[in-house]
């Protein structure tokens, strides 16, 4: 009579005991490309389908608030001054600031200095708290101005991409928090991949935002 | 003690449904004229008289996408049991993405219920039409929020299988995270009657329609390879005599 249904036994079954170590060893894997040279891939290769896939998204968003902005500029342009371009600014300051930061914790890892890379990875994520505050303060006083997402369509629109940029920075804020909780922790096989993949995610962030303001608080109709 | 070979036919089946669901689904709905929906925006007896209009047609594409949809949980079921591969003694991710499939697979054919009864009776007040029509429609897409639990679930738990022969790509992984972002849209379907947001608008409803295709069809793909492949480990395979021995899937480690 077997413990588990077949699915849920342990793996290599209840009576093999798995010789992985030997399997391991008989099956070398390939090298992989160092940082700079032909076939290297920030991260692993895989999280580049979600990374292009986002941008694409938010590409489709940007366009749909172009085409409705072209259908009604007036409305746009006379809600666009309403924003406050100076906030707008310093947090697109803070947030490639705390890019610079990743990047070069990044560098501070393929270097071998863990402590100095968890300094930079904290201040990131800190720029990226900071972030969180100014963005939610803005909303607050966008909100007590009178001007809610129904308020006019680019009210709607500046509620929903920022709202979307928001839940991103919240994803990015639990990857920032599980890249230091794995610095503190003694080096493991294969995390420099694991560093570059949290850095490229971090870096769309930065990236999506630096399109976001001149697209909502800079272009004039 | 021996036991018998395993059938995995029955699960190849139900992966296959995945092929055939997206197929049927968009022929009932788009051949028959129901999808693109009738505007958020258009008066109630602009809605009632497109109803009244050849209702039968309609009645047979709502039907249809009903029975298309149908299709939607032995996939579900497929993909489970090949992550209990994965998980093994603790399955939480799989039953996680066995309870949001088949919520999704119920709360995409409830809608097209209600669609039907609104075509059922052409002639009734057209404001109760439109109601129904918005309820048909609101519901349909926004339904979608959990299968964005699916995609996480199914994503985590590819990313966490760490054995030497992994179940599904990583990169399957990455590709269901994507899916699953790309359906956050759909919870503002509420908020608009008109522009891409609507649930005739392009963000919501044609890139959540086309892509849930699409993950359809390629999750049924590697589902049958992870099936194929959880055969050959079993059963032994005499046509690859290198094809690895039961167990190979072990806990070991890959070195990146």
């Amino acid at each position: 009579m077997r413990p588990f249904p077949i699915f849920l036994e342990p793996p290599g079954g209840t009576t093999a005991a798995p010789s992985g170590a030997a399997a391991a060893a008989a099956q070398p894997t390939a090298p992989r490309p160092r940082a700079g040279q032909r076939g290297w891939v920030p991260g692993e290769p895989g999280l580049w389908v979600f990374l292009l896939g986002d941008m694409t998204m938010f590409g489709v968003f940007f366009v749909a608030f172009l085409v409705q902005r072209g259908e009604d500029p007036a409305t746009f342009a006379h809600s666009r001054e309403a924003l406050t371009v100076a906030v707008g600014a310093i947090n697109t300051v803070v947030l490639l600031t705390s890019s610079l930061l990743v990047a070069l914790a990044v560098r501070a890892h393929r270097d071998g200095a863990r402590e100095r890379s968890r300094g930079l990875v904290a201040g990131a994520a800190a720029c990226g708290a900071l972030f969180a505050v100014i963005k939610v303060a803005e909303w607050a006083t966008k909100l007590a101005d009178g001007h809610h997402p129904d308020s006019d369509l680019f009210f709607t629109y500046y509620y929903l991409l920022t709202g979307v940029h928001f839940l991103h920075v919240l994803i990015g804020g639990c990857v920032l928090t599980f890249w230091l909780r794995r610095l503190g922790r003694a080096p493991r096989a294969g995390e420099e991949r694991v560093v570059e993949g949290c850095a490229s995610y971090w870096h769309m962030v930065d990236l999506l935002w630096v399109v976001l303001f001149p697209v909502l608080y800079l272009s004039a109709t | 003690m021996p036991f018998p070979r395993l059938d995995v036919r029955p699960q190849l089946w139900c992966a296959a449904c995945g092929y055939v669901f997206p197929i049927l689904v968009l022929l009932a709905l788009f051949g028959t004229g129901v999808l693109p929906a009738q505007s958020p925006n258009d008066s109630a007896e602009a809605i009632a008289a497109w109803y009244q209009d050849d209702h039968t047609r309609k009645l047979l594409g709502f039907a249809g996408g009903a029975v298309g949809l149908g299709l939607l949980g032995p996939l579900t079921i497929a993909i489970t049991i090949q992550m209990f591969r994965i998980e093994g003694r603790s399955p939480a991710m799989a039953l996680l993405n066995l309870a949001a499939g088949t919520f999704t697979w119920v709360l995409t054919i409830v809608p097209m219920i209600i669609l039907c009864a609104t075509a059922f009776r052409p002639d009734r007040n057209p404001e109760i039409t439109q109601f129904g029509h918005d309820l048909g429609w609101i519901m349909f897409f926004m339904g979608f929020a959990p299968f964005a639990a699916q995609d996480v679930a199914i994503a985590v738990a590819i990313l966490r299988d760490r054995s030497r022969r992994p179940v599904f790509p990583r990169w399957l992984a990455w590709f269901n995270l994507w899916v699953g972002f790309l359906f956050a849209p759909a919870i503002v379907i509420p908020f608009f009657h008109v522009g891409p947001f609507t649930y005739r608008g392009v963000l919501a409803f044609w890139i959540p329609t086309l892509i849930y295709g699409l993950w359809a069809i390629v999750m049924a793909f590697y589902t049958q390879r992870a099936i194929r492949d959880q055969e050959r480990e079993e059963n032994g395979d005499p046509a690859t005599p290198t094809a690895p021995a039961a167990g190979d899937r072990t806990a070991e480690p890959v070195a990146a």
